[in-house]
């Protein structure tokens, strides 16, 4: 099997000396290239050899040839092939017929694409550094299969290559489309003779829909960029505030008078040679509008505009005229018209002799041992393993010799499981992630890999390559490691070079291994916690300390200068150990890093900062924010100075048209629905966005930023006794500027104050309740909900809370 | 670019009007909106409510360097403030507050709710207007309608003009109004209000508010039949007739006392005072009224006739930098104006902020008031007039009428020019008998005097009213 990867590996094992010792302290015997040849030499597939070998060297799973015949070319497979396993070019013609009569019909097709994408995708590649395992120019490719089949290929690469387990990159539709148009940039044809490619452009664009008018999506970058053949709403990237885009032309069959229907839930237009012919504005559920236009036959300008904003979504368009009925649009008629990519045609013919004559080396070569798809003939039984090893040649039908020769110390030697140094090692060369990562000083990027990259922010090559994974087991925490595999967390938006998601499993087995093999006694102890500490973190983080906001952003607000890693995640991310000696002393740890050296001196004192630090950022997203930093680009999104609430009344979505938000400077905030009495959301984080209130017409229902949002049971917050409702008669401010909300409960007069406080958990809100003139009931969470209700140390069970005449209650939201 | 140029189009000859009153910018600080809901002017300080839910304390507002304080924020639209008994009541969309800054140090420490209970949709266009003092101590606020998604469904009493009670409770007095953004009482005590024209509303137009009226918008009638309304159930309301049968058909459908031409008197008109103490001479008693489209401030005179009030409007100032939500009286004979277009196109360069309108002094020569008799019209002027150019040729009149009908706004339907066949002058020289024939009642008459000068020689500052003949005295 010579795969381009495969080769690069053992350019990496001739290069790098001798890889066994790589992570230190490993089997002295041990060589992780061999390990890895043996099982992608697949060699206990056909070999009996024993439990132990078997569990250890069990071989990738194959290429699935289900289909292959209707997305790769004949040409591609006769080459591929002759280098692959079949001894010439005739046997490599026979197998290629034998698996095209397997697997029925080429289906490839020509693609239109939009202007620019195949410059957007050649961007992706050098930005996502495919090329530290890919070569710059696709060998083959463009004679092999055709922009769908190639981009389904990227979006999900397991279902035809389960040996893939590293290759999932996260790539939406989109992306997928433009990287594959770029690979296939030899199939462009002059458009002028290009024949017109069926689909037109459909963009999706996230946004908030106003409740009048024609939104200007423009003014947000596409969610979603790519073909579509028919007109509905399956591009859409979300179900609420959305608006798609569908661009191209449309072919009249024959000139007369058009109706277009188009049918929307909530809004369309429909725009023929830029003239408005269909208007179906406003939000509402599924109605249809029609608009008739005269048209010459021939190719005709052609935009449809749907927006939803909230409710159900649909979208239908039809037309009818001259000797057509009312009917969707054929995709035929439909069409993006700008570039075309044209795959290579297929001889339809299958020549049946070589065909059989395929079938019976497919079985001699024991193809059909790795190639495990259904109907594949069971192979012959071959010797065991220890025979084969036994004999001098090692020579194999179904391996090089090269390979052979490369597992054989792997395979000689090894019985038991791998030590876990050892297993880690092999992983990561196995699924290349030292293509890109460096580890104990092996691996890393191509020169020519990391050239492509680019530089986004102004953070050396810290802000551009994949991290150095030295000791990172110790540095950083066992959950995080899992969390960035599995593709949950990206602490560094600005490495544009892709890390692929990995599967569950996959990301459980390689935490627990960094964790094993690098993690040092003692390394998770945090310092106290102290409001004092925390205060004292804040101060040194902002500009009346060390200023860490000119280069960090903080809980999503952007830094003074270079946007650096977020310091709100450094608390779930780093150790405490760690976190302290990269503090104290960058430079020792990171050569060359642009982390300053704030401390000239690692005393007492300087450690007793550093922890300072970490308490602060124990308060996660919800952290108040440091001196120098807060605010937004956006006019109107709304946060706290620092020093007093903001207060913000709107309409709440899903509560009412009275509410005010309260958002605090510990940055725990809550909404009070005055409408119905009622203590209704709580979250942290980021406050508020105006612009729905603020806006034009605003008169939006508004939803919170941030994170953490709950929504308390229904109902007002307070009964009286004998029933009576309880109502908003107005607020106070305290000195801080917090409101002290007032209630008429029955004969009561209540004062509710929920004001955040700070604990070793996060935050909290404190909900401070006084009756007078009568007793209420204070209704509180459910004990089996999201967010305990805590009173005097003890949840209450109860779910309510009765508060007697002239008594004042501290309860305790904790979530 | 657009706008500028009509703006520049419909300027008359500007520039006269520095002669007289001058405008003055109030300096605003980088980042702060001034989108005006309220102005509350007293001595030399400000507050003013904005359509962002703030409330900002202005202090040394006639300065060069006013010092602002966010007095509070949060509110839900406060489109309108009034001083009372120590408290600041504000009009919010949900309710009418009261607040006040307890310790003095520009912030409001408590706020309380007088009364709340109207219903909201969670339409933004549900706007709460006023408050304003009616002659029993009673809070007068009007409702706006809502256009568009109603997200928490369908709310009584908009379209209403309400009083709130002593309990906290309020009565549905007048129905029929569609985005009523002005409401004040009249020195006298009645109580009037401003409407912008739309479906419903032929013609924007000046109205007083009458308990029982019926002011011909059909959208909340259905709240007369909730026990709070003081109104009668006026039934279907028929679409497509003249005004005057509208007038003579719908049970208590009431004419407005003036209907302000659209497009020949801006376009949307809101926030008015009187002039109570003469702050602008010439016009003591008279009613000024911002436009929220054309950011001008215009005139209105107002007689009683046949237990009606009537009268007519007149252009006072153009030039604002903003389309005018709310005036108010500062000091210096000054007229504050408070603007935002948000939502809206208006005339001028600025989106937000304040302005005020200074009498330097110097009377004008100027068309000053138009009433009904017998006949035809008296005129009054300013100053004296130049017997020579009082003839009828100096003078021309027309009328017209409306529909009311369920389109946005009616044209003028059935325009006809008015023979006016004498143009006797008084022996002062201040005012102008004209005997015009085909006065009509119900009909908005144009009166313009292009041929008259000053006993100077000069033209009048201004020469044109539009006077709505409900009644004619005596008749």
């Amino acid at each position: 099997m010579r795969l381009p990867a495969l080769l690069a590996l053992f350019a990496l094992v001739a290069c790098g000396g001798d890889p066994g010792s790589g992570t230190g302290g490993g089997s002295p015997s041990f060589s992780a290239a061999a390990e890895l040849a043996a099982v992608q030499g697949r060699c206990v597939t056909c070999h009996d050899a024993g439990s132990q070998r078997a569990a250890r060297f069990v071989p990738h799973a194959a290429p699935s040839l289900v289909g292959i015949g209707t997305r790769a070319t004949a040409e591609w497979l006769n080459g591929f092939l002759a280098g692959h396993y079949a001894t010439d070019a005739a046997e490599a013609a026979d197998l290629t017929a034998f698996l095209r009569e397997r697997s029925g019909v080429p289906a490839l097709a020509a693609a239109g694409i939009g202007g620019g994408q195949i410059d957007q995708g050649g961007r992706l590649f050098a930005e996502a550094g495919c090329a530290a395992c890919h070569a710059q120019e696709p060998a083959g490719l463009a004679t092999k299969t055709d922009l769908d089949h190639l981009a389904a290929f990227l979006v999900d690469p397991r279902t035809t290559r389960p040996d893939l387990r590293t290759h999932d990159f996260g790539l939406d539709g989109s992306q997928a489309q433009a990287l594959a148009a770029w690979m296939l940039r030899a199939q462009l044809v002059d458009a002028g003779d290009a024949p017109p490619a069926s689909g037109l452009i459909c963009e999706c664009f996230e946004m908030r829909i106003p409740a009048e008018g024609i939104p200007e999506v423009d003014s947000v970058a596409p969610s979603f960029r790519g073909r579509a053949d028919t007109i509905d709403i399956q591009h859409r990237t979300r179900n609420l505030n959305y608006a798609l885009r569908f661009t191209g032309s449309v072919q009249i069959p024959a000139g007369g008078a058009w109706t277009f229907h188009a049918g929307a839930d909530d809004s369309a237009w429909l725009w023929i040679d830029g003239e408005m012919v269909v208007r179906n504005p406003g939000h509402h559920p599924f109605q249809v509008r029609s608009g008739t236009v005269d048209l010459a036959p021939g190719w005709h300008d052609f935009a449809l505009l749907y927006t939803q904003a909230g409710g159900g979504d649909k979208l239908t368009l039809e037309w009818e005229g001259p000797n057509v009925e009312r009917q969707a649009i054929p995709s035929a008629a439909l069409s993006a018209r700008t570039e075309t990519l044209v795959p290579p045609t297929f001889g339809a013919e299958i020549d049946a002799t070589a065909a059989a004559r395929g079938a019976e080396a497919f079985t001699a070569r024991r193809c059909g041992a790795c190639h495990a798809d259904e109907g594949f003939t069971e192979p012959a039984a071959s010797p065991s393993l220890d025979a084969v090893l036994a004999s001098s040649t090692g020579a194999c039908p179904g391996a090089t010799a090269d390979l052979v020769a490369a597992a054989r110390p792997a395979l000689s030697a090894g019985a038991a499981a791998r030590a876990p140094r050892d297993e880690l090692h092999y992983r990561m060369l196995r699924d290349g992630c030292l293509s890109c990562h460096v580890r104990d000083g092996e691996g890393g990027m191509s020169a020519a890999a990391q050239e492509a990259l680019v530089e986004v922010e102004d953070l050396g090559e810290e802000g551009r390559l994949p991290p150095d994974l030295t000791k990172v087991g110790h540095r950083l925490r066992r959950s995080w490691i899992e969390a960035v595999l599995k593709g949950d967390v990206d602490a560094r938006a600005y490495v544009r070079a892709r890390m692929p998601h990995l599967s569950d499993d996959e990301a459980v087995a390689y935490a627990a291994l960094f964790e094993t093999v690098d993690a040092e006694p003692g390394d998770e102890v945090e310092p106290a916690f102290s409001t004092e500490a925390a205060v004292e973190g804040r101060r040194i983080a902002g500009n009346d300390g060390f200023a860490c906001i000119a280069c960090h952003a903080v809980a999503g607000f952007r830094s003074t200068g270079p946007q650096g890693m977020d310091l709100a995640i450094q608390h779930e991310r780093l150790k405490p150990v760690w976190f302290r000696e990269w503090l104290l002393s960058p430079s020792v740890h990171r050569p060359g890093t642009r982390m300053p050296t704030f401390w000239p001196v690692a005393d007492d004192k300087a450690k007793a900062q550093a922890d300072a630090v970490r308490v602060w950022l124990s308060l996660g997203n919800a952290m108040p924010l440091p001196k120098g930093i807060g605010g937004s680009d956006s006019a109107y999104v709304l946060e706290s100075d620092g020093e007093r609430p903001r207060l913000h009344g709107a309409f709440l979505d899903g509560l009412s048209a009275r509410c005010m938000a309260v958002g605090t400077p510990e940055r725990t905030h809550y909404a009070y629905d005055l409408a119905n009495a009622r203590l209704a959301w709580l979250w942290r984080g980021a406050f508020m966005d105006a612009k729905g209130t603020w806006d034009g017409r605003a008169g939006q229902l508004i939803r919170p930023l941030g994170e953490n949002w709950v929504t308390l049971p229904d109902g007002p917050s307070f009964r009286a006794a004998g029933g009576a409702a309880a109502k908003v008669i107005g607020h106070r401010l305290d000195a801080d500027g917090y409101p002290i909300w007032r209630l008429q409960v029955g004969a009561a007069s209540v004062e509710d104050q929920p004001r955040p406080r700070w604990s070793a958990e996060g935050s909290e809100l404190v909900r401070r309740v006084t009756a007078q003139g009568g007793g209420v009931v204070l209704v509180v969470p459910p004990a089996d909900g999201p967010v305990k209700a805590i009173v005097d140390g003890s949840p209450v069970t109860t779910g309510e809370l009765a508060i007697e005449d002239g008594q004042t209650v501290e309860v305790i939201y904790r979530w | 670019m657009v706008m500028l140029s009509l703006c520049l189009a419909l300027l008359p000859q500007g520039p006269a009007d520095d002669r007289f009153v001058e405008i003055v910018d109030l300096p605003q600080p980088e980042g702060v909106v001034l989108e005006v809901g309220g102005i509350l002017a007293r001595g030399q300080q400000l507050l003013v409510s904005t359509r962002r839910g703030e409330v900002w304390q202005i202090d040394d507002a006639y300065g060069d360097a006013p010092r602002y304080t966010l007095y509070t924020e949060g509110l839900q639209e406060p489109l309108g403030l009034l001083e009372k008994d120590g408290w600041v009541y504000v009009a919010q969309r949900g309710e009418l507050s009261r607040m006040r800054d307890v310790d003095g140090d520009g912030r409001m420490d408590e706020l309380e709710t007088v009364s709340g209970g109207w219903p909201l949709s969670g339409n933004y266009h549900e706007y709460c207007f006023g408050p304003t003092v009616a002659d029993d101590g009673s809070l007068w606020l009007t409702l706006n309608k809502p256009f568009g998604p109603e997200p928490f469904g369908k709310a009584d009493w908009r379209g209403w003009a309400i009083r709130v009670e002593p309990d906290g409770s309020f009565r549905g007095v007048a129905a029929g109004l569609r985005s009523p953004a002005g409401v004040n009482t009249a020195p006298w005590g009645d109580v009037f209000y401003s409407d912008n024209q739309g479906e419903w509303c032929a013609n924007s137009k000046f109205a007083h508010l009458q308990i029982g009226d019926f002011h011909g918008h059909p959208h909340g009638i259905d709240s007369c039949k909730l026990p709070e309304s003081l109104v009668e159930f006026p039934g279907d309301v028929p679409s497509g007739i003249l005004i005057d049968e509208a007038a003579r058909t719908i049970p208590h459908y009431t004419l407005p006392a003036v209907w302000i031409p659209y497009d020949k008197l801006g376009r949307s008109p809101a926030g008015f005072v009187w002039d109570t103490e003469g702050a602008f001479p010439p016009y003591e008693g008279h009613v000024f009224m911002g436009d929220q489209y054309s950011s001008e401030v215009m005139r209105l005179t107002l007689e009683k006739v046949d237990g009606r009030w009537q009268g007519a409007c007149y252009p006072f100032r153009r030039g604002l930098k903003c389309g005018i939500t709310r005036v108010a009286w500062g000091t210096e004979g000054s007229l504050w104006a408070g603007m935002t277009n948000r939502g809206w196109p208006s005339i001028g360069p600025a989106k937000d902020g304040l302005q005020r309108i200074r009498w330097k002094g110097e009377t004008p020569c100027d068309l000053v008031e138009v009433t009904a008799r017998q006949g035809g019209f008296t005129l009054r002027f300013t100053t004296p007039v130049d017997p020579e150019t009082v003839a009828p040729a100096s003078f021309a009149v027309r009328n017209w009428t409306y529909k009311h009908h369920s389109s946005y706004g009616s044209p003028p339907i059935d325009t006809k020019t008015l023979d006016v066949t004498a143009a006797r002058l008084s022996e002062d020289g201040l005012h102008v008998e004209l005997d015009v024939d085909g006065c009509t009642l119900t009909r908005v008459h144009e009166i313009e005097a292009p041929g008259v000068r000053s006993a100077g020689g000069e033209e009048l500052w201004h020469a044109i009213a539009w006077y709505t003949l409900n009644a004619v005295p005596g008749a």
